[in-house]
């Protein structure tokens, strides 16, 4: 495997993707729903975090992770706590299964 | 300070980097190699991609075409993020640099609106922690083993998970897009390739259904 190639095309494509986005003004096109685009992107990550597995949808010890995670978000818990209690329950779930 | 979001989420991405670094040395990538990339690309779940494509037998490019498939969100994430920058020419086009998912998240104020001063003091502290992450995961990556035995694979979902809450309590409107993003992501995830799908998730900003109780934002 020749790394410095991966490193090279991925930093560079990276910096390009973030360039030509500052270039492209999205308050123009979106307008006041820009505010949106981060509970989208959120939303995208949590689901596809908790389901998405090598580009299928799998059901697994994340599940009950992200229940636990849920509850300590709703009940306001600080996020340490909601981070390392999911974390908890997958690797629980994990020794025990 | 330390009730600020960013120390929390900061300890996210360092542990992220941990787990980082120990996965970059199982498909060849030196300490110096990691740390480089983690440095220059600064794009977790991307870096993630590339290991995950060179550790299934994939090529030099098959593993750079995954890691650019997850990044193609941060075009309209800098776009966003972009319209909180005052500066102009080579600062401008610098502070592009901060722009991740977790930087936008963090400097989104009470209003919806960018705050381009703590985007770019955010992803700095998270490139640097990041950074550090990588560097001590790959030199002692022997100590480490499989993250997932330690759950570390979920912690980056509940973490966004928390970040998400309070947006979700005070206002129906992200609700819905959450809801869309959520949906739209799952639904093409068996269709498209690894990132693809939360470039769709962003779609839901202008597909989700709009009701009267939006909070609307006043226009510049």
């Amino acid at each position: 495997m020749n790394a410095w190639l991966v490193i090279a095309g991925l930093a560079a494509a990276t910096a390009a993707l973030r360039v030509a986005g500052i270039a492209f003004h999205a308050e123009r096109a979106l307008g006041t729903r820009i505010a949106y685009v981060a509970p989208a992107v959120l939303a995208g990550l949590v689901a596809t975090g908790t389901l998405a597995e090598n580009g299928s949808l799998t059901v697994d010890e994340r599940i009950p992770a992200m229940v636990v995670a849920a509850v300590g978000a709703h009940r306001r818990w600080p996020f340490l706590a909601i981070v390392a209690s999911a974390a908890a329950t997958a690797a629980l779930l994990r020794l025990a299964l | 300070m330390l009730r600020d979001p960013l120390v929390p989420v900061a300890a996210g991405v360092g542990v992220f980097g941990l787990t980082f670094g120990g996965l970059a040395r199982t498909v060849g990538f030196s300490p110096v190699e990691a740390i480089v990339m983690s440095v220059l690309v600064f794009a977790g779940s991307a870096q993630f991609a590339v290991v995950a494509a060179l550790r299934v037998g994939g090529s030099e490019w098959t593993a750079i075409v995954a890691g650019v498939a997850l990044n193609l969100r941060l075009l309209p994430l800098a776009s966003v993020g972009a319209t909180g920058f005052r500066t102009r020419g080579w600062r401008r086009v610098s502070a592009s640099y901060a722009v991740t998912d977790e930087s936008i998240a963090l400097s989104g104020g009470r209003d919806g609106r960018i705050n381009g001063r703590r985007l770019v003091i955010a992803g700095l502290a998270l490139a640097a922690v990041w950074t550090l992450g990588t560097a001590v995961g790959s030199l002692g990556s022997s100590m480490l083993g499989e993250p997932e035995r330690f759950g570390l694979d979920v912690a980056f979902p509940a973490g966004f998970v928390a970040l998400l809450a309070p947006r979700l309590r005070s206002d129906p409107g992200s609700r819905r897009v959450a809801f869309a993003g959520g949906v739209l992501a799952l639904v093409s995830t068996p269709m498209l390739p690894a990132g693809l799908p939360l470039v769709l998730a962003v779609l839901a900003v202008v597909l989700a259904p709009r009701r009267q109780d939006d909070r609307e934002i006043a226009a510049p």
